[in-house]
């Protein structure tokens, strides 16, 4: 682990979004020379992870140009001139979205809903991000763009699907990036590349012209270095959209509440499964994080929540359910392109009846009524994301071997659940465990409750520098 | 008493067959043993929406706490 000298911190790249939107306002730095210090780190760092599909550099440098020109009439928009970069799965106007995939794609004929908003609030966008075939996988194996790697160590996976998203940010080659969380695919990545990831409330984020993996269980989030810096970036994003009908009229929190103070604040503990056979450096991490907020004078009480497993086991049948039916036409049509595991995986859909899906979905109205309850006065639920920190891309490269489903279930046991309920989860670096890899641990919030998740995760890192810590990756 | 369901690759393949995919024996015995974690801890058949909660919407609740929750921080709280 390294943390900014004196020296590097002059280095503007390593600023958290929030330094680098008052450093552009107060005039002490350009997009320009902002955009060029990432695009540095970019041009040295990306080829040992393999995090951007493309660079786009010019397109790049002339928006910076653009944004300080802005700028300089007085536009004040939020991510003016803030250099971001997205997972490749979110329509961009003129451009291919790889979506990870060897299956062809048309050229987009318009910005996604979060697109959309995140050019209208000035941010740039460095190019397109790595990601697992499809966004149906968990480690950042890809077998058309190569693996990506994890910036704490190029031998172990980043989490996926929002691979690139997440060893992009932690490598401190962007400020922020756009995920996508159908099991996992933002904590994920968050846990095991040491960086903020904040799953959104299902109906929190329009998914208007984003890549489907399954209907009712996508969601959007950022990817960032801080919980203030999540904020900001959900701030832009959130929020009613006519062409998603899931997306709904609730007031969006503003950055701002990450500044109010957390004492008094309830975090719930599970009685049981989220901590039962976690390495010892993950349980570690998550003693030491109650410790922390007893600290904060947060009051932290234990709790019993509905049976985890039988969420977790909806959420597999609805995943699979919905991910068959959207690849169907692609199954029958070229399945070759597929790789192994993405096919196995989709197939496994084509087995369960319709009966069973309906079934899972009318499950979910009586196990959020259940979570509600059972959470009533505690502002968030503290979990493990994960019972391990990040593995070999080696030993988890399973392909569609007939244990591969078991490897995938096992590593996101504790993330399904907030999918099948639509909850929101803030995941915040945590410490470090097994092989000195980041540890993550999630706040899981009630439903648009992201406010109490953001402050929770603020007011932590107020109180701890896990978040500040860089990989040596130099 | 669970009636949960245990998948066979004979039954597997005939649903994806209903589906318009046709599958190898392997692939709808490999399927099989996928699913059949899932089915068991899911369990449907022992399950029944409670009355109250129809008709079945998750959604709801996830508005009404919403709402709640934006209320409550117009009130000054959290």
């Amino acid at each position: 682990m390294s943390k900014p000298s004196s020296q590097s911190r002059n280095d503007p790249a390593l600023w958290t979004m929030e330094q680098a939107s008052r450093a552009l306002a107060s005039g002490r730095i350009s997009s320009l020379e902002l955009t060029r210090a990432c695009l540095a780190r970019i041009e040295a760092i990306n080829p040992k992870l393999n995090a951007f599909l493309a660079v786009e550099k010019d397109e790049s440098l002339k928006a910076a140009r653009a944004a300080d020109r802005a700028r300089a009439k007085g536009d004040k928009r939020p991510l003016l001139g803030i250099p971001l970069a997205q997972k490749d799965m979110f329509a961009r106007k003129g451009k291919t979205m790889s979506r990870g995939a060897a299956q062809p794609n048309g050229i987009e004929q318009q910005d996604c809903a979060v697109i959309a908003r995140l050019n209208a609030a000035g941010a740039l966008n460095l190019g397109p991000l790595h990601m697992n075939e499809f966004a149906f996988g968990v480690g950042g194996h890809n077998d058309h763009f190569g693996h990506a790697h994890n910036a704490w160590d190029v031998t172990r996976v980043t989490g996926g699907s929002s691979s690139g998203s997440g060893t992009a940010v932690a490598a401190r080659l962007i400020f922020g990036a756009l995920g996508s969380d159908t099991g996992g695919s933002v904590r994920l990545p968050a846990h095991f590349c040491g960086i903020t990831g904040l799953k959104t409330t299902f109906g929190r984020v329009s998914r208007a012209g984003a890549m489907p993996l399954s209907f009712t269980l996508d969601t959007i989030g950022p990817l960032a270095r801080t919980a203030v810096d999540a904020a900001m970036m959900l701030q832009v994003i959130a929020g009613f959209d006519a062409d998603d009908a899931t997306a709904l009229d609730i007031p969006v929190p503003n950055a701002a509440i990450c500044k109010k103070p957390v004492a008094g604040m309830t975090v719930g503990i599970p009685a049981a499964f989220y901590f039962d056979n976690l390495d010892a450096g993950v349980a570690k991490a998550a003693d030491a994080m109650i410790a922390q907020l007893k600290r904060m004078k947060v009051k932290v009480k234990t709790i019993t929540l509905p049976d985890q497993m039988r969420i977790n086991a909806a959420c597999q049948i609805i995943l699979g359910s919905e991910a068959a039916a959207i690849h169907r036409p692609y199954i029958l049509g070229s399945p070759e392109k597929y790789g192994a595991q993405v096919r196995s995986r989709i197939e496994n859909g084509y087995g369960y009846t319709a009966v069973e899906y309906i079934e899972a979905l009318r499950f979910r109205s009586a196990a959020l009524a259940e979570h509600i309850a059972a959470t009533q006065g505690c502002d968030a639920v503290l979990t493990p994301v994960s019972p391990k920190t990040a593995p070999t891309t080696a030993e988890t490269d399973v392909g569609g071997a007939p244990g591969a489903e078991a490897v995938i279930q096992a590593i996101t046991r504790f993330t399904r659940p907030a999918n099948t309920l639509g909850l929101p989860t803030l995941t915040v670096p945590s410490g470090f465990g097994e092989n000195n890899m980041p540890v993550g641990l999630q706040f899981v919030g009630r439903p648009f409750e992201e406010d109490r998740l953001l402050m929770l995760g603020a007011g932590f890192q107020r109180e701890t520098d896990f978040h500040e810590a860089m990989p040596d990756i130099n | 008493m669970s009636k949960t369901r245990t998948p066979t690759a004979a039954a597997v393949a005939a649903t994806a067959a209903g589906g318009g995919i046709t599958l190898p024996d392997a692939t709808a015995q490999r399927i099989a043993g996928a699913i059949a974690p899932a089915l068991k801890a899911f369990d449907a058949a022992s399950w029944t929406l409670p009355m109250a909660q129809e008709p079945s919407a998750w959604m709801k609740h996830a508005r009404a706490n919403g709402l709640a929750n934006a209320a409550r921080k117009k009130g000054g709280r959290a």
